[in-house]
């Protein structure tokens, strides 16, 4: 992973000790919450429901052992002993005083960490693959680009104040695994050019969810690589220029790219990027192959010995093999294997992990992923570098600290925001509906026979819980005073990116739940071999399930 | 069965750890909503306008805003769930377990 330079850590602690002066005049007076109020949120500090919220950075889901050890302590030391792990990759925590924040920069600084730019009308936290690096199916390492952006972004003064937050996330898959289409850029690499195995870039932009979901348009099939600043920066200054700034539910990019025309909006970049791509911004190669150097594959063991034991494992082990078909990915290294660590616990709360089992993931990264730990948007956590013949070993020290549910992609594999339990914006709970559905199916082998299933739950339009690209959205709002929760179907924040249909009036909370069994048992009802929900919902369309919940005209 | 009258209750949160604290007669801040003061007139929602605007301009607490409260058990209660889940805490265990987690229909 990227190795902080010497300009990395004077930076960050020039930065916290910044922040510590300005928490010390918002304390003594000298500032206002009004002019407090941008340069907390520029600190990943927000306000919430019941206290301060300090969202910190694992830029593209990347971090060390030795962090996730420092996340565990500042979890025991600054709040109430958890963390939180997002949608955006972030992991956040709940309840930090606002006169210990300082502090906890410094300790995140120690470690090479930082909450800039989580939040404000900036470029925010880079995302990824959070395979990235190993998968079998990649074009190249997407954190590569993700660590050039998060260079570039960091501050750039022109940048700072746009007319809102702007998210970018880059795959090197095309399965897919980082919703790029739901980002205001997303980044695709392909090999492509005039040789056909120069790497690039597909760009699309404008996709997102929120009050006006949309699906991102392809604006360049292929930008090579020494490019890619350019072309950023030329979708940037675009937007900048002619994002509105009137309405802040009109001015995301997705709105201008929508009022514009995906034509004349092209154009515009174009334009734009011939007057730039030529000059300082074209990426030098040997900075690129310094970056590249950081997230060079580690050294493998010998793949033929890798492998023991672990196929009669399996066998002997139905619970480990029901792990194994869910939580364990294909590894471009033979004899390695990709492994997820299930944050879903049936009945618990989705992306929540205590200190002690922050230190556990800690230690088991150590013994048995080089050190190394993701988050991915789907609130999970994963090693990415298993031997294929210590996975029964890895599984068994999930298995003792609560953490070895074999159910990625599965119904109780549910992404939910804090909702109402904690966030100000929120209309409705998520969490406990989530903690309901999921408990409907504590069956492990029923969950795995019903097979990939994403439901994803919002508390309110922002749609932090990604509910539009749930194959079952839930969307929380209230409806004269009560929690009122509406459902979708049919999204997806893959390949085939879609938006999910409303199916029809909405339900309360048991309604909701109830409803979604509904749903579930109509599936079962009418799938044919092999077929996923999302696949019986493409053939059958929305209604055969609309009259399971509702009931026939 | 009577039914409560509605008063106003003072919140803001608290400047130095973002805590929801609740206005009391005295014009200092509680964490416990119980200890607040009720406005059910116009003189006692000016009395608690005033102390939380003095409040906010000394810098103990952020953003002052009234909510409604009724009378139950013998103790204001919020009348809106946003505000009730934020006086009494979340409706969900703290912690990722499942054995302490799961906490639904409260």
């Amino acid at each position: 992973m990227y190795q902080y330079r010497d300009i990395d850590r004077d930076f960050v602690r020039q930065r916290v000790e910044q922040f510590r002066d300005q928490v010390r005049r918002r304390l003594d007076g000298d500032l206002s919450e009004d002019e407090f109020k941008p340069l907390r949120l520029m600190n990943g500090v927000y306000l919430q429901l019941h206290a301060y919220m300090l969202r910190v950075a694992i830029p593209y889901g990347t971090l060390s052992s030795d962090q996730m050890r420092r996340l565990a302590h500042i979890a025991r030391r600054y709040d109430k002993g958890f963390g939180h792990f997002t949608t955006r990759q972030n992991v956040q925590f709940n309840w930090p005083k606002l006169i210990d924040i300082p502090d906890i920069l410094g300790e995140l600084a120690d470690v090479d960490m930082h909450a800039i730019q989580t939040s404000g009308n900036c470029i925010r936290n880079v995302t990824a693959d959070h395979f990235a690096g190993v998968a079998a199916d990649e074009v190249d390492d997407p954190r590569i680009y993700g660590e050039i952006i998060r260079q570039w972004s960091t501050l750039h003064p022109e940048f700072t104040f746009l007319p809102r937050k702007f998210k970018i996330a880059v795959t090197g898959s095309p399965a897919d695994r980082a919703a790029t289409r739901f980002h205001d850029i997303g980044l695709i690499l392909r090999k492509g050019g005039e040789s056909g195995d120069r790497i690039g870039f597909e760009v699309v932009v404008g996709g997102g969810q929120g009050r006006t979901p949309m699906v991102a348009k392809t604006i360049r099939d292929f930008v090579p690589e020494q490019d890619m600043l350019s072309y950023l920066e030329a979708i940037l200054r675009v937007y900048n220029m002619l994002g509105r700034r009137d309405n802040k539910y009109k001015a995301r990019i997705k709105i201008l790219l929508h009022e514009t025309g995906v034509e004349k909006f092209t154009q515009l970049v174009e334009d734009e990027w011939r007057h730039i791509k030529d000059g300082p911004l074209v990426l030098p190669v040997d900075t690129v192959a310094a970056i590249r150097a950081d997230f060079a594959l580690p050294p493998y063991q010998d793949a033929a010995a890798a492998s023991d034991g672990f196929e009669p494992a399996r066998v002997a082990n139905p619970d480990f093999d029901l792990w194994v078909t869910r939580n364990v990915h294909a590894h471009k290294q033979p004899g390695y294997a990709i492994a997820t660590v299930s944050l879903k616990p049936v009945g618990g709360i989705p992306g929540d992990a205590t200190a002690e089992q922050m230190d556990a993931v800690a230690d088991l990264a150590d013994r048995f992923s080089l050190g190394e730990i993701r988050v991915s948007h789907e609130q999970n956590l994963v090693f990415a570098h298993v031997r294929r013949a210590d996975l029964f070993a890895l599984w068994q020290a999930l298995q003792a600290i609560g953490l070895a549910t074999a159910n990625e992609g599965l119904v109780s594999d549910i992404i939910a925001c804090p909702g109402l339990d904690y966030c100000a914006l929120a209309n409705a709970r998520s969490i406990p509906v989530s903690q309901r559905i999921s408990s409907l199916f504590d069956d492990m082998r029923k969950q795995h026979d019903i097979g990939e299933l994403k439901i994803k739950i919002s508390g309110c339009i922002n749609a932090c819980g990604h509910h539009h690209v749930g194959h079952i959205g839930i969307l929380g709002v209230d409806r004269r005073g009560t929690e009122n929760y509406q459902i979708t179907l049919g999204g997806d924040a893959g390949p085939d990116a879609n938006i999910g249909t409303i199916i029809g009036p909405g339900f309360d909370d048991d309604g909701v739940v109830a409803a979604v069994k509904t749903l579930i048992h109509r599936y079962l009802d009418i799938r044919d071999d092999g077929e996923r929900f999302i696949d019986t919902f493409r053939r059958a369309g929305v209604r055969p399930f609309k009259e399971a919940v509702y009931g026939s005209a | 069965m009577s039914v409560s009258p509605v008063y106003q209750v003072m919140t803001a949160n608290r400047l130095t750890d973002g805590l929801a604290v609740y206005c009391r007669s005295d014009g200092s801040w509680s964490p416990d909503i119980a200890l607040a003061a009720g406005a059910h007139d116009d003189a006692g929602r000016e009395k608690l306008h005033l102390h939380g605007q003095q409040s906010a301009e000394d810098h103990h607490v952020v953003d002052p805003y009234f909510i409604d409260a009724v009378i139950a058990d013998g103790l204001f209660e919020p009348v809106r769930l946003r505000e009730r889940i934020r006086a009494s805490g979340p409706t969900v265990a703290l912690a990722a377990l499942p054995s302490q987690a799961y906490a639904v229909g409260d």
